[in-house]
C-alpha cells in the first residue's frame, strides 16, 4: 500500500487534511483531493481542509507536521488559513486515536487505488495536451457526417495539415476519443466500484486487502494471456 | 453434459486433492488465465473441459505442400469470400504487432483500394501506432478505415465478421522459449529434449520436482504416442504444449473478456460465422507441422522469421524486420476488461464457477 506518512507532495499541491469538521481536527492527510473528497463516503462529519502548499510562505509553515503520526493531533483555529495548534488532552480520546487510525488506514488503500487506476489510462493518452483538446475535437467530430463525407473546415485543415484525406483524419481522431472515452469511462467506474466497497468494509487490512486485489485484477490481471 | 470450453484457472485451485495441486502447478510456467485442454483429447485434465469440436488435431500430412505464404493468401481470399457472401465487413483487429500487420498486408495485397477500404475495417487503439508507427503512417493511415478497438464488445451484433489474429503464436512456437533461451542460450532450444533438462527448466520456474515429473511425463507420453509430427528438440517441446494444449484457449480468449451487456449476443452460430482468427485453419497447423526449421532463426529476435520476411518484403522496413520482437499486445486491448470464471459448451458465462461441479476424479494427475 502507499506510504503516506510524510506529505509529499508539498510544494507540487495543495495539503489536503482530512477534518472532524464538528470539533475541527485534523484527523489526517491524504495525497491527492480526490483521495481526500472519497473519504468522505466512509464517516460522517468529515471535510477536507486545503492548505495552499506550492505557496512557499504557505510550505515552510507546514513542511515539519505529520498529519498521519498519531502521537501528535492538531485542531484548526480558523477552517480556512490553517492556523493550527496541538489539540487538548481531553479531545485526544481513544475513540478520536481509533477513529484516525482507521481513516489513514483507508486513506492508503483509497490513495494506492487512485494510482493504480490513474496508471491504467497512461496508455491511451498520446499528448499531453488531450484533456483541454478532447471537448472541442469531440464537437468538431460530432459536426462531421462521414456517411455523406461532409467534414467541418477544422477537420478538413486538419487533414492538410497531415497530408492525409480528410475521411482518413477523421477515423483517426474518432477513433483515439473513442478509446480514450471508453478506457477512462471503465476506469472510472472500476474506482468507483471498489471505493464504495471499501467504504462498506469495517477497516482493517486484510479485508481491505482482498477488495484491493480484486480492484486489480479487474484492472490488470484479468487481462494476462 | 456440461463442460468447460476455457477457465481462469486460480478460480479452480483446491490444495485439497494432491491431483489438482500438481496439475495447478503448472501455473507457475503459464499465466493463470490460461486453460490447457488437449486437442488429441488423450491428457485428462482434474476438471471437466472439452475439446471444441473445430479445433480436432489434423493429422493427415502427406502431400502438404502450401508455403507459409501461400496460406496466408488462401486464408485471405477464404474470408474474402465470406464477408462477401454474407455482404458484412471484415472487422480486423490490428495491434501493429507481426500477426495482424501480417493479416493486413496479406489483405492489402488482393484487395483493389477501393475493395480494402470498404471490406475492411481496420480496428485498433493508440497503442497499436505505437507498435510499428511507420506501417501505420505508411500504409493504415493512408489507405484503411479505421475504428477504436475497444469498441470491441459493440461489434458483436452480426453487423461485421470479427477477425483476430490469433493461433500464430501457436503456429511458431511459444514465448516459453523466450525463457529458456534466456536461461540456457539460444543453441540450447536446438537440442534434444530430455527429461532432465524439462524437470530442471520446470524446477527453475518454481514447480516441485512431483509437478515438474508428472508434466513432463504426460507430455512425453502424449508426444511419443499421439503427436502426427516429429518432435524431438526442446524448441519443439514447448512449441507442442502450445500449439496442442493452449489452442482452444486462444481462440475463446477475446470472447470472454467482453462487456457484461453483449454475452447474450455470444451462441453457436455467432461463433461459427461471425467470429474468426486468421492462423486458425487446418492448413496453417500443417504447414507448422511440416515446417519446423522456418519458424526461428538464430535468436530469440529471428523467432517467426517467415512471418516477418514476408513482412518485410511488403514495407521494406529493416529496422521492424531485424528488431521485432514478439511481444502480448492484445493484452493491451483486454485492460479494465471483466473476466468470468469459466465459459462452457453450452455458451454459459460463469462468473462464479462451484470447482466441485466440474472435478474430474478420472485424470492424468492421479498415480
Amino acid at each position: 500500500m502507499a506510504d503516506i506518512n510524510k506529505n509529499r507532495n508539498y510544494l507540487k499541491d495543495s495539503l489536503n487534511l482530512i477534518m472532524d469538521t464538528e470539533t475541527r481536527t485534523v484527523l489526517a492527510s491524504a495525497p491527492s483531493l480526490s483521495t481526500a473528497n472519497t473519504l468522505m463516503m466512509f464517516y460522517p462529519n468529515l471535510g477536507v481542509m486545503r492548505l495552499p502548499t506550492q505557496l512557499h510562505s504557505t510550505a515552510r509553515r507546514f513542511i515539519d507536521y505529520d498529519f498521519n503520526d498519531l502521537s501528535q493531533t492538531y485542531v484548526a483555529l480558523e477552517a480556512l488559513t490553517g492556523r493550527l495548534q496541538k489539540a487538548n488532552d481531553s479531545l485526544v480520546t481513544e475513540d478520536l486515536i481509533k477513529l484516525r487510525s482507521e481513516i489513514i488506514l483507508r486513506t492508503n488503500f483509497i490513495y494506492t487505488l487512485e494510482c493504480v487506476c490513474l496508471n491504467e489510462i497512461g496508455q491511451v493518452i498520446d499528448y499531453a495536451g488531450m484533456p483541454l483538446l478532447m471537448p472541442w475535437l469531440i464537437d468538431q467530430l460530432n459536426r462531421c457526417q462521414p456517411e455523406s463525407g461532409v467534414y467541418t473546415n477544422s477537420i478538413q485543415e486538419l487533414a492538410s495539415y497531415r497530408d492525409i484525406p480528410v475521411d482518413n483524419c477523421y477515423q483517426e481522431f474518432r477513433m483515439k476519443i473513442d478509446s480514450i472515452g471508453i478506457m477512462m469511462s471503465k476506469n472510472y467506474v472500476i474506482f468507483l466500484k471498489y471505493a464504495e466497497k471499501m467504504s462498506r468494509e469495517e477497516a482493517d487490512n486484510d479485508k481491505l486487502l482482498k477488495i484491493f486485489k480484486a480492484a486489480e485484477d479487474e484492472l490488470r490481471f484479468n487481462s494476462l494471456i | 453434459m456440461e463442460k468447460l470450453l476455457i477457465s481462469k484457472c486460480n478460480a479452480l485451485f483446491d490444495d485439497t486433492r494432491i491431483d489438482t495441486v500438481l496439475w495447478g502447478e503448472i501455473y507457475k510456467l503459464i499465466n493463470l488465465n490460461v486453460s490447457l485442454v488437449d486437442r488429441c483429447e488423450k491428457m485428462e485434465m482434474p476438471y471437466r473441459f472439452e475439446s471444441y469440436s473445430k479445433f480436432k488435431m489434423p493429422t493427415d500430412l502427406v502431400g502438404f505442400d502450401l508455403t507459409y505464404e501461400q496460406c496466408c493468401e488462401k486464408r485471405a481470399w477464404e474470408l474474402v469470400e465470406l464477408s462477401r457472401i454474407f455482404n458484412k465487413p471484415i472487422a480486423l483487429f490490428y495491434s501493429g504487432g507481426i500477426d495482424s500487420t501480417l493479416m493486413l498486408i496479406t489483405f492489402m495485397k488482393i484487395l483493389s483500394s477501393q475493395e480494402l477500404r470498404d471490406r475492411i475495417l481496420v480496428c485498433m487503439s493508440p497503442l497499436s501506432i505505437y507498435e510499428n508507427s511507420r506501417f501505420y503512417f505508411d500504409h493504415v493511415l493512408k489507405k484503411c478505415t479505421i475504428k477504436s478497438s475497444h469498441l470491441f464488445s459493440s461489434m458483436l451484433d452480426q453487423s461485421v465478421i470479427i477477425l483476430g489474429g490469433e493461433h500464430n503464436d501457436q503456429l511458431f512456437g511459444s514465448d516459453i522459449l523466450a525463457q529458456v533461451i534466456n536461461r540456457y542460450g539460444y543453441d540450447s532450444i536446438h537440442k534434444p529434449y530430455t527429461k532432465d533438462f524439462i524437470i530442471q527448466f520446470l524446477c527453475y520456474r518454481g514447480l516441485s520436482i512431483a509437478a515438474a515429473e508428472i508434466w513432463f511425463d504426460n507430455i512425453d507420453h502424449h508426444i511419443k504416442n499421439y503427436a502426427p509430427c516429429e518432435i524431438s528438440t526442446v524448441f519443439d517441446f514447448f512449441w507442442w504444449l502450445n500449439f496442442c494444449f493452449k489452442w482452444q484457449c486462444v481462440y475463446f480468449r477475446m470472447l470472454v473478456r467482453i462487456d457484461v451487456v453483449s454475452r447474450n449476443n455470444i451462441d453457436e452460430n455467432f461463433v461459427n460465422n461471425y467470429y474468426h482468427h486468421f492462423y486458425s485453419t487446418d492448413y496453417f497447423q500443417k504447414w507448422s507441422m511440416c515446417n519446423p526449421q522456418e519458424k526461428i532463426r538464430d535468436s530469440w529476435k529471428g523467432y517467426k522469421i517467415g512471418a516477418k520476411e514476408i513482412i518485410f518484403k511488403f514495407d521494406k522496413n529493416e529496422n521492424y524486420f531485424k528488431h521485432k520482437t514478439k511481444r502480448g499486445s492484445l493484452s493491451s486491448l483486454f485492460r479494465q476488461m471483466s473476466l468470468p470464471d469459466a465459459f462452457t459448451n453450452q455458451y454459459r458465462f460463469i462468473d462464479q464457477i462451484d470447482k466441485t461441479e466440474f472435478y474430474n476424479p478420472n485424470n492424468s494427475f492421479t498415480r
